[in-house]
């Protein structure tokens, strides 16, 4: 039985769409990302999933509950690592587990959940001494001290540094093990691809994508990826028109080719006759960014985040 | 140097616009000076001292209360805004910046100086429009020179306190711990020193508040003549001045180098932590407690919320009989002023508890998502909410406990001998405050429009609801109006319990049933109304980004 069921899900904020008509499964022991730009409808989505918000339109069941009616008994299940929540900084990151624990019939040992996130040294200073990553972490651990058959996080490891952020991987990949399914959003095409045994690209409030990261990127067929440095003096409109579409990012090129001899060989031919070095020349098979920024477009989001409130 | 001089006016200007725009500080600074001012000189009377010249008492109080104003807006202000600036990073990104550290503190003491200004003016003109206050032409630049010199001063010290604080909470109480106090042994709450030890009259004069009240006093007196400069005042304060800068520039310096300081050893770790809690839904009685000790435990360690609502009335309960009349007072309804006190005292605590320091809590917990979070967990909402009534309470009988033993202590005043009608007044009325605090939160969004509200509603209810004093003459209208409100009855109830010879008497149902009534209209507000986020924001975000302007605002109060 799938561990979330969404048909045909809709909210709408004043005029603006944030989910229009979203379908989405995820099964049991399953780890699924949620990926998309900002604005997307990620938030929205999770925070119905979670109970938070209620639904314009479409059906909604988590662990075959209605979030919204589930109440104590949906909550006792689930477990929760907001996108941004604050804590009361004068209590011990010990004591806010402690609490926390208390709420759920099943908890953790407190002491476990501090080794699991790894804020063993922390544990006993207040909150407000506590830098970025280290709240981050405390904030994993009030969503993993009820033991929950479902996790939600929204942006687990924003704001990690890279060692915290394999560490915060390695804890997920425990806690799959463990049984637990898990939704989480990133803006980390790596994290995705890395932990999700399923990637949801979800933009301006629907699907447009979905399948394991091997999947996904396969999509883009048996495609190369050609990248060079745009060598001084030339303009990118001076490069040959080669493969199928060239995308241009900072000074560096990248062309998809499906007949990587020839495309290679037009693009130095035209380099060396005009006496130019391709700079950091390679060729590689497509990877998920390559095919996330295929599906929603390269263009930043004006005005960043604008869901929920 | 005049680019200089045009950078600090603008950083003046720019403090100015952001404490305009943070209402604890206009009511801390403005408000509260004048309500203070306003309801002292209706209870003291507003009596003729000299019939020819038709000058009246107030002409006394209003020098003494615009002192008032000028240390809450720069002292106060200073000290516990900088300590804000410097938790929230603002001190940090500036000092990034080639704004020159002068400039910055400048800016702050400019708008400090702005403040005090603003808050003398309206005191003395409240007083010349209702009490016939009388300005002295020949002695305005000496009261102008004197706010000015005693502005800079008082913003030194202030600067020293907030760099001495850890965080804005010890700032904050540092400040108001210091100028309350102050102000009972500076001439401001006891205008003529009536009753007060000679010995407590001298540590007076060893601080400058009591220096600033005399040399406006002075200057506003009219039997006094000259141009109203009073120098070895100025001196007085000047020098306290120095020495605050002195403390503020080394302390500056130092705590540069200074790392962040480790608070270790807070909560230890208990043996119940290794292993989980035996399994099954947690009962209401865990939840509760869990609650309950959780509330407490966060009052107590908000230095500031300590203070006013548990340490304050309980230093009240001293202080109000030594300076005025002492503890052998009587009062009109039998009682003697320590007794009396200590129950009005743990009244009005109670209040600031529930109505005030918790509902703040909760408001702040919600601005943070610390509530959004909570709702994502099994804890029902109604255990939350009773828990933090249920703390308040248990806050308050802290403060009722502290209340009568130091009246015991100090005064000999004795236990009433009806201490469970006095316990049962105390539980109802604390509930009641704490459920009309949560009422406040549900009705507002912001942490800052809570505490203006209730403390904006609390401090005047106090003058008019015989928690400080009794029996004073006030109109009609206003005694009416006290009546409404549930503190006159809180009062009245803890006063008639007190009085009651025996145990288990004193109860008064018409007082009791008021608060009841109050506590039962707070809960259906709560209950109609309290949401876990912020949800009357939830339209404005999103039609937020035609108009920038709220955000901008909401952004800058902050700074405060």
């Amino acid at each position: 039985m799938p561990a979330v069921v969404v048909e045909g899900l809709r909210k709408v904020y004043g005029q603006v769409t944030a989910v229009d008509g979203l379908d989405l499964e995820i099964e049991t022991h399953e780890v699924a990302a949620l990926l998309g730009p900002n604005g997307a409808g990620k938030t929205t989505t999770v925070e119905i999933l979670e109970g938070y918000r209620r639904p314009d339109a479409g059906t909604v069941s988590v662990l075959g509950m209605d979030p919204l009616t589930g109440g104590r008994a949906f909550r006792e299940r689930i477990g929760i690592v907001l996108q941004e929540a604050g804590f009361e900084e004068s209590f011990t990151p010990r004591e806010l587990i402690r609490l926390h624990a208390g709420y759920y019939p099943h908890p953790r040992a407190v002491d476990d959940v501090i080794d699991l996130v790894d804020l063993g040294e922390k544990a006993d200073t207040k909150v407000r001494t506590l830098s970025g990553g280290q709240r981050r972490r405390l904030d994993l651990a009030l969503g993993l001290v009820g033991d929950p058959e479902m996790l939600f996080l929204d942006e687990p490891t924003t704001g990690f540094d890279p060692s915290a952020r394999r560490r915060a991987w390695d804890l997920i990949d425990r806690l799959r093990d463990l049984g637990a399914t898990i939704l989480l959003t990133t803006h980390y095409l790596d994290e995705a691809q890395h932990l999700a045994d399923r990637v949801v690209v979800i933009d301006h409030g629907t699907v447009i994508a979905s399948g394991s990261p091997d999947e996904l990127a396969a999509r883009a067929g048996a495609a190369t990826v050609v990248s060079f440095r745009l060598p001084d003096g030339a303009a990118s409109t001076d490069v040959p028109a080669v493969g199928s579409g060239m995308r241009v990012a900072g000074s560096t090129v990248e062309v998809r080719t499906l007949d990587a001899t020839r495309d290679v060989h037009t693009l130095t031919g035209w380099a060396v006759t005009r006496g130019l070095t391709l700079d950091g020349l390679t060729l590689t098979r497509p990877s998920l960014e390559d095919v996330y920024l295929d599906l929603v477009g390269e263009q930043a989001e004006p005005g960043g985040e604008e869901e929920g409130p | 140097m005049r680019r200089d001089l045009r950078m600090l006016w603008r950083q003046v200007r720019h403090e100015f616009a952001v404490l305009r725009s943070t209402p604890i500080v206009i009511i801390l600074a403005v408000a509260f000076p004048l309500a203070f001012f306003v309801l002292i000189a209706a209870v003291v009377g507003n009596a003729t001292i000299d019939d020819r010249s038709g000058v009246r008492v107030a002409q006394f109080l209003a020098p003494a209360f615009a002192s008032f104003g000028v240390v809450m807006s720069t002292f106060s202000f200073l000290g516990a805004g900088l300590a804000e600036a410097r938790a929230l990073g603002i001190v940090k990104r500036q000092n990034g910046t080639p704004l020159p550290r002068w400039v910055m503190l400048g800016g702050r003491m400019g708008a400090a100086l702005l403040l005090g200004l603003a808050s003398t003016a309206l005191i003395v003109a409240v007083g010349a429009a209702l009490y016939d206050v009388q300005i002295i032409g020949r002695t305005l630049l000496a009261v102008a020179v004197t706010i000015v010199v005693a502005s800079l001063a008082f913003s030194a010290l202030g600067i020293a306190v907030a760099a001495v604080a850890s965080t804005p909470q010890v700032a904050q109480a540092l400040t108001n711990g210091l100028v309350i106090p102050l102000a009972f042994i500076s001439d401001i709450f006891t205008f003529g020193g009536t009753g007060m030890p000679r010995w407590l009259s001298s540590v007076g004069w060893v601080f400058p508040l009591k220096h600033l009240v005399n040399a406006i006093g002075d200057a506003f007196n009219p039997f006094i003549g000259g141009s109203g400069f009073a120098w070895g005042h100025l001196a007085v304060i000047a020098a306290w001045g120095a020495a605050g800068a002195a403390t503020s520039a080394w302390l500056l310096r130092a705590s540069r180098e200074r790392s962040e300081t480790r608070a270790s050893g807070v909560g230890r770790s208990r043996r119940a932590d290794a292993s989980p809690r035996s399994a099954g839904r947690p009962g209401v009685w865990a939840l509760l407690v869990d609650q309950v000790s959780h509330t407490c435990i966060g009052q107590l360690r908000e230095f500031s919320a300590f203070f006013f609502s548990v340490a304050f009335p309980v230093l009240l309960v001293v202080l109000v009989p030594a300076t005025a009349g002492g503890a052998d007072t009587v009062l009109d309804n039998g009682l003697a002023l320590p007794t009396f006190l200590a129950g009005t005292m743990a009244i009005y605590g109670a209040a600031v508890t529930g109505f005030v320091s918790v509902a703040e809590g909760v408001a702040e917990d919600r601005g943070r998502g610390v509530l959004k979070r909570a709702h994502g967990s099994p804890l029902p909402k109604w255990a939350l909410l009773t828990g933090r009534v249920a703390g308040a309470v248990a806050l308050s009988s802290v403060t009722l406990v502290g209340c009568y033993a130091v009246a015991g202590l100090v005064y000999r005043s004795p236990i009433p001998s009806s201490l469970p009608t006095v316990l049962v007044v105390l539980v109802l009325s604390a509930a009641c405050f704490a459920a009309l605090g949560l009422a406040v939160v549900s009705l507002v969004r912001t942490a800052q429009s809570v505490i203006g509200i209730s403390l904006g509603t609390l401090l005047p209810l106090s003058f008019i609801s015989d928690v400080f004093i009794v029996g004073a003459d006030f109109p009609a209208a206003i005694d009416r109006v006290s009546w409404l409100f549930p503190l006159r009855h809180a009062t009245s109830a803890i006063t008639d319990a007190a009085l009651a010879p025996g145990l288990g008497g004193g109860f008064d149902l018409a007082h009791l049933g008021v608060l009841v009534a109050w506590t039962l209209a707070g809960v259906l507000v709560v209950a109609r109304r309290f949401a876990w986020e912020g949800t009357p924001g939830r339209r404005r975000t999103v039609r937020a980004p035609a108009r920038p302007v709220p955000a901008g605002r909401r952004g800058s109060t902050l700074d405060g």
